[in-house]
């Protein structure tokens, strides 16, 4: 059974309880208070809709905000999609320059790359930007060369060594040749098979000597990359927030469109079947008036006693109503006693001396 | 014959059967004055006592039609004094002044017993 034939027959229980049913102003539209429930019905079933709706994309928006601040890449879910996340993070600008490189030179430095990644989460450092210098370095070197880079690299990180923040992008390149040449010196320095400890301590003088990294001991530079990091940080999840507010606005106007459309919709079937009942129920008023009135006439023809009696002795009184004017037939005039107006349903005090 | 094939088709829902009660109880009253009926609440006239057999042999056949017999089941319950007292506020207010302003509810009680009988009678018809 569909929702309105459903509708329908509960909507039928009007007249049966046709407490409110309104005849004189809503002579084709009667309404009642089941009408009124059924409609309060509707606009909760729909609303209720629209929250659960809500929720699902507030529950969802909220764990895209959650991974952006547990500081997952806010671009990780395309990463995956574009089948790029091998769990190093690679660039496009780093792929492209890795494939640049030959079959042999490619594993050395991805293998290297690998370890030193490694070797950050152990330590729970993020040198940042090593992979560039490791490609460029690997275009120019052999697989040995970059087998002690990495060493060297993972060597530093494991003695504290901190990089300096991402240069600006104007003077990447400066830097990077810069500390490019260093690492050459060092590894041309560094016997082969030579202290690993050894070589990180070198790098690390040599590399703080050229101003390319910083130790940790050193506070103040270190705390102001932190707060560019952090500022650098709410930007993006502002940014994300704006992008998931637009979003969410969005997808509430396309929810208040579409609750408008189905209201509309609803009203209109309501009407038709309001219209479709009244005329019945005329009908079937119609239908016992004129039968009670076939029996009437029947009774009068044959002769018959009446229903009720025709006896008009009952004392009766015929008073105004203070609060409608309607005329308020008060039998027993002689008994002092609260009355009730049936037309406006106000209660009064009925006294005999006002007869 | 009329009446006959119009409770039938009428009776498919229920809030027809209510109208069509309502209507018929509407035709029965028109002809009756406020002094006539507390005339008979003051003699606790019997509703269904008064009735002649032709008519009530009539109402009888009516409560064997199948589609009647189900409606008044379901909707006995509903169908009593205060919906009654409400449908005379609506269509004859005189009588309803007259059943509400009986001194200490002597009408009511009289419409009450009145409407039991008449279901009752309804009933047995089955």
């Amino acid at each position: 059974m569909s929702y309105q034939e459903k509708k329908r027959r509960v909507v039928s229980m009007d007249s049966i309880l046709g407490v409110e049913t309104k005849t004189a102003d809503n002579e084709k539209h009667p309404t009642s208070k089941i009408d009124e429930y059924l409609d309060d019905i509707e606009a909760l079933e729909l609303r209720e809709l629209k929250q659960l709706k809500l929720r699902s994309l507030i529950e969802q928006e909220k764990k895209k905000l959650a991974n952006i601040l547990d500081g997952e890449d806010i671009n990780s879910s395309t990463n995956v999609r574009n089948g790029r996340d091998n769990g190093l993070n690679l660039s496009l600008e780093d792929v492209r320059k890795l494939s640049e490189l030959d079959e042999e030179k490619k594993n050395a430095v991805l293998a290297t790359y690998a370890a030193i990644k490694a070797a950050e989460k152990s330590s729970g450092d993020n040198i940042g930007g090593v992979l560039p210098l490791l490609l460029a370095y690997g275009q120019t070197h052999g697989t040995n060369d970059i087998a002690k880079f990495g060493e060297v690299i993972v060597n530093a990180i494991q003695t504290g060594m901190q990089m300096n923040a991402p240069p600006e992008e104007g003077t990447q390149n400066v830097k990077d040749q810069l500390l490019l040449k260093a690492f050459e010196k060092l590894t041309e320095k560094a016997p082969s098979g030579g202290d690993g400890g050894k070589d990180a301590l070198t790098l690390i003088k040599e590399l703080k000597e050229l101003g390319l990294i910083k130790l940790p001991t050193e506070e103040k530079p270190s705390a102001i990359a932190t707060e560019e990091q952090r500022l650098q940080s709410d930007r993006t999840i502002n940014l994300e927030l704006m992008k998931l507010n637009k979003q969410t606005e969005l997808e509430l106007k396309k929810l208040e469109k579409e609750f408008q459309l189905e209201m509309a919709k609803l009203n209109l079937e309501k009407a038709k079947s309001d219209a479709i009942t009244s005329g019945i129920l005329r009908l079937a008023n119609a239908a016992g008036r004129a039968l009670a009135q076939g029996e009437i006439q029947t009774l009068q023809e044959t002769g018959a006693e009446p229903l009720v009696a025709t006896n008009t002795e009952a004392e009766i009184v015929h008073q105004p109503c203070p609060n409608c004017g309607k005329d308020i037939a008060i039998p027993e005039p002689s008994k002092a006693r609260q009355i009730t107006c049936p037309y406006c349903n106000a209660s009064l005090d009925w006294t005999p001396t006002t007869v | 014959m009329l009446s006959r094939f119009a409770v039938s088709l009428l009776m498919e829902s229920d809030k027809e059967v209510a109208e069509f009660i309502r209507g018929y109880m509407l035709g029965r009253m028109s002809k009756v004055t406020p002094a006539m009926f507390a005339q008979a609440i003051r003699d606790d006239t019997a509703l269904w006592g008064n009735l002649p057999q032709g008519y009530k042999n009539f109402l009888k056949n009516i409560a064997k039609n199948r589609i009647a017999r189900e409606a008044f089941l379901r909707y006995e319950r509903k169908i009593n004094t205060n919906l009654i007292i409400q449908w005379f506020k609506i269509d004859r207010p005189d009588l309803a002044s007259i059943i509400l302003n009986w001194p200490d509810e002597g009408a009511i009680r009289w419409l009450e017993k009145n409407i039991n009988e008449i279901k009752q009678q309804f009933k047995n018809s089955f």
